[in-house]
């Protein structure tokens, strides 16, 4: 536990630094608000509709893809610790899992995920 | 010392979780989970589960999140709507909070509770003779469990099979011409004089 | 030990999955093909070892008479649907390579799941066959019901697993190993069974009925049936159920078996749920496919009753009655597939009216597989029902046995009403003329299937008693 310590230390230097920065600029910086100030700005005329906008379809098949090779490097993490100690077969068992997945890869290159056109 | 940054860190995670459904901004309530989850990592941190605490901080933290919030996104809903339903799954919620909390109740106030002798990992033996328990995941994980292990890469080539499947868009093949062919065309190939 | 039909299948799905990539013309139709053969390869596999009994991978699975008898039905299931989807001209969202990989891949998670010894593999394979079904339900793309239908079946799906898993925990809490026979060790040292240990297994069968579709966990059906593409709903109402089934028969039977009066009145009240479900909210029904979520329904509700004596007799009828629902149901989503006006396909139940006067061979076939639902006399389906009834009523369970006949002629009834209306009902618009020649001979070899049934029953009791018996013999 205790090598966690300094983190925790970390953490809460951190808490404090932003808080204080935030409240400060609440209470000490000098403040006059009027409505031109508040509106959005866009270029001088009104903003036409809601600023947050729809993402294309291709953003989400990156981020899943991305979770999917995620996973499987979190599952290299204890067979790297574990490797002096599982032999030969702990190996092959790894390398038969990485190479469903590099199937995996090569089928989505093919197909034309990993294109940005 | 411990039991105090697990009532901290608990006490965090329970309030940030009502501020996720609370929140009037879909986009709040994501950054509030990612509190949640960041939390609940600690709290696998206070329980010598460093493996997992980072498998949180990775996969949930890192990656879930930011598709929680593309989905948030991109389902452009008003903060009315999400208010909406409310009123109408309320008493549904309560039973299921019944059903947990009366859940608990029968496990604690269990009062036998035997500790069970024929376990295949011993994890107290375990973690007397190695120090890291990422190291104990891989031990068992590639040779006792290995067709767990197998079974679950396969769940994951689905997936991105699955997500080819749904997300990708044909619109490439539809209607798109290659510039270098645009560039190739000559005059004499599509003016005929007769 | 290597050479068992899941690894075999596993290692051609790569290679199909390469293929893949590099078939340019005709994509679908050639992937199919070699789909049915990996199909047909895996069921010799199957077939080969169908009396050997073994515990491979650590005891995390088993290969019995029992797994690999219903591992071959699913293979014959998938098979049927693989076929459908190259003889029939389906919707051109369907008509892209990934639709017979996925199927494999889901059926390679069902033969897991019926052999599965140990609640953590039952759980990554039951997850491994739901992730390709909810692919599956959503996947014809320009469709919207369809992509609503994968939304829903997902959520369910999902909330499933979480009570799966969360019975699960319990259980391992308690008895320290998620391995089948370490818990049904556990079971037969305890004096009293801890009540803790009988929430988990009420979640696990909660999750499990969630899965197929038993009432009062049925609420999805209807929805992801009519959603989702045809093809998928009949490999949806075949397949997942049959495997499944195995499941619940397995977990409860072997590990549980301990605590049959516990688990007993839980089946009871899920069978005269389903049954009356089933039967009642079919009445109302104008499409075709509801209609058929319904009777699946009310079909789980009388698979259940013979499960509640947990007795070998009760699971001989029960892949009895799995195999006539499995040739009933393809019959009639055969049918539902070519059903076309104007090319395009429609499922409205007053299609189907004067269908005699077009097609008096298809009416006549599909007359047939509707009467055999119904379970009347001297069909398939009669046969079954007659089987699971006898036993309930072997088993003093009167009033199910009562309830059983009744929501049978209530079920009747509206099966009924299909055939009249094929029959003897004026035509509103005449639905196209079904061209396709092998359609047609597989809709009669289905009906002629459920016609002769009667002449050798003793052939299928046989074989399922046989099977049965290694999963009480052995143990």
């Amino acid at each position: 536990m205790n090598e966690y310590i300094p983190i925790l230390i970390f953490l809460i230097f951190a808490f404090l630094l932003s808080f204080g920065a935030f409240f400060f600029s609440i209470f000490v910086g000098k403040k006059s608000s009027y409505a031109e100030k508040n509106s959005t700005y866009e270029c001088g005329f009104e903003p036409f509709d809601d600023s947050r906008g729809r993402f294309e379809v291709k953003f989400y098949l990156v981020a899943i893809l991305f979770i999917i090779f995620d996973l499987e490097i979190i599952f290299l993490f204890p067979w790297a610790v574990a490797f002096s100690e599982i032999g030969l077969f702990g190996f092959l068992s790894m390398m038969f899992f990485l190479f469903v997945l590099t199937i995996g890869f090569v089928y989505e290159w093919m197909k034309g995920a990993l294109d940005w056109s | 010392m411990t039991i105090y940054f697990f009532y901290f860190f608990s006490f965090l995670i329970i309030s940030s979780s009502i501020l996720v459904i609370s929140s009037n901004n879909a986009v709040h309530s994501v950054l509030y989970l990612i509190f949640t989850f960041f939390n609940s990592a600690i709290l696998f941190l206070l329980m010598n589960a460093e493996f997992l605490a980072m498998t949180i901080v990775i996969v949930y933290v890192g990656a879930i999140a930011v598709l929680f919030l593309f989905v948030v996104m991109m389902l452009n809903i008003t903060e009315s709507e999400i208010k909406e339903g409310f009123l109408k799954y309320f008493p549904f919620g309560l039973i299921l909070i019944a059903i947990f909390i009366s859940e608990l109740f029968l496990v604690f106030n269990f009062q036998n509770f035997p500790i069970p002798e024929n376990v295949k990992i011993n994890v107290n033996e375990a973690m007397l003779t190695e120090s890291s328990n990422t190291k104990l995941i891989g031990l068992f994980l590639y040779t006792d469990y290995f067709i767990i292990f197998q079974i679950s890469g396969f769940i994951l080539l689905l997936a991105m099979i699955g997500a080819i499947v749904l997300a990708q868009s044909d619109e490439r093949k539809l209607k798109s011409t290659s510039s270098i062919n645009q560039k190739k065309v000559r005059k004499k190939d599509i003016i005929k004089l007769n | 030990m290597i050479y068992i039909p899941e690894v075999f299948m596993s290692i051609g799905f790569l290679i199909i999955l390469i293929i893949s990539v590099f078939v340019k013309k005709n994509q679908n139709i050639v992937l199919g093909y070699l789909s049915l053969l990996l199909i047909f390869l895996t069921q010799f596999f199957v077939l080969k070892d169908i009396f050997l009994f073994e515990e491979i991978f650590n005891n995390f699975f088993v290969i019995d008479s029992f797994g690999s008898f219903l591992k071959s039905v699913i293979l014959i299931c998938a098979g049927f649907v693989i076929y459908f989807y190259i003889i029939v001209k389906n919707d051109s969202s369907l008509n892209r390579s990934e639709f017979s990989m996925i199927i494999l891949i889901s059926i390679i998670g069902m033969m897991l799941m019926v052999s599965s010894n140990d609640l953590l593999s039952l759980f990554v394979s039951i997850e491994l066959q739901s992730l390709a079904l909810y692919i599956l339900v959503s996947f014809s793309k320009e469709d919207f019901n369809s992509s609503e239908a994968g939304v829903k079946y997902f959520v369910i799906g999902s909330l499933s697993t979480c009570i799966f898993l969360f019975g699960s925990s319990l259980i391992y809490g308690l008895v320290g190993s998620t391995n089948f026979s370490e818990i049904s060790q556990f079971m037969s040292d305890q004096y009293s069974v801890p009540l803790l240990l009988v929430v988990g297994l009420i979640f696990i069968l909660v999750s499990l009925s969630l899965k197929i579709s038993a009432a009062p966990f049925h609420m999805w059906t209807p929805d992801v049936y009519q959603g989702s593409p045809s093809l998928v709903t009949a490999f949806l109402s075949t397949a997942p159920k049959v495997a499944v089934f195995g499941v619940l028969i397995r977990v409860l039977v072997y590990p549980f078996g301990e605590i049959i009066v516990d688990w007993g009145k839980i089946l009871v009240i899920l069978s005269i749920f389903s049954m009356l479900i089933g039967s009642l909210g079919a009445l109302r029904q104008d499409d075709l496919k509801r209609l058929m979520a319904y009777s699946t329904i009310n079909h789980i509700g009388f698979i259940l009753m013979g499960l509640v004596p947990g007795s070998e007799d009760g699971i001989t009828a029960i892949c009895i009655y799995l195999i006539f629902y499995i040739t009933m149901n393809l019959g009639v989503f055969l049918f539902i597939l070519n059903m076309k006006r104007d090319q395009l396909n429609v499922t409205k139940i007053k299609d189907l009216s004067g269908l005699y006067k077009t097609e008096p061979l298809i009416a006549g076939c599909l007359a047939l597989l509707f009467f055999s639902m119904a379970g009347i006399p001297p069909l398939a389906g009669f046969i079954s029902k007659l089987l699971i009834l006898n036993i309930v009523i072997d088993n003093n369970l009167f009033f199910l046995a009562i309830i059983a006949v009744i929501t049978s002629v209530i079920s009747a009834f509206y099966y009924i009403r299909l055939v009249k209306s094929m029959f003897f009902d004026s035509p509103t618009e005449e639905l196209d003329l079904l061209t396709n020649s092998q359609s047609k001979l597989l809709l009669s070899i289905f009906g002629l299937f459920n016609l002769s049934v009667i002449f050798y029953p003793q052939f299928f009791l046989n074989l399922c008693a046989s099977i049965t018996l290694s999963l009480f013999a052995l143990r």
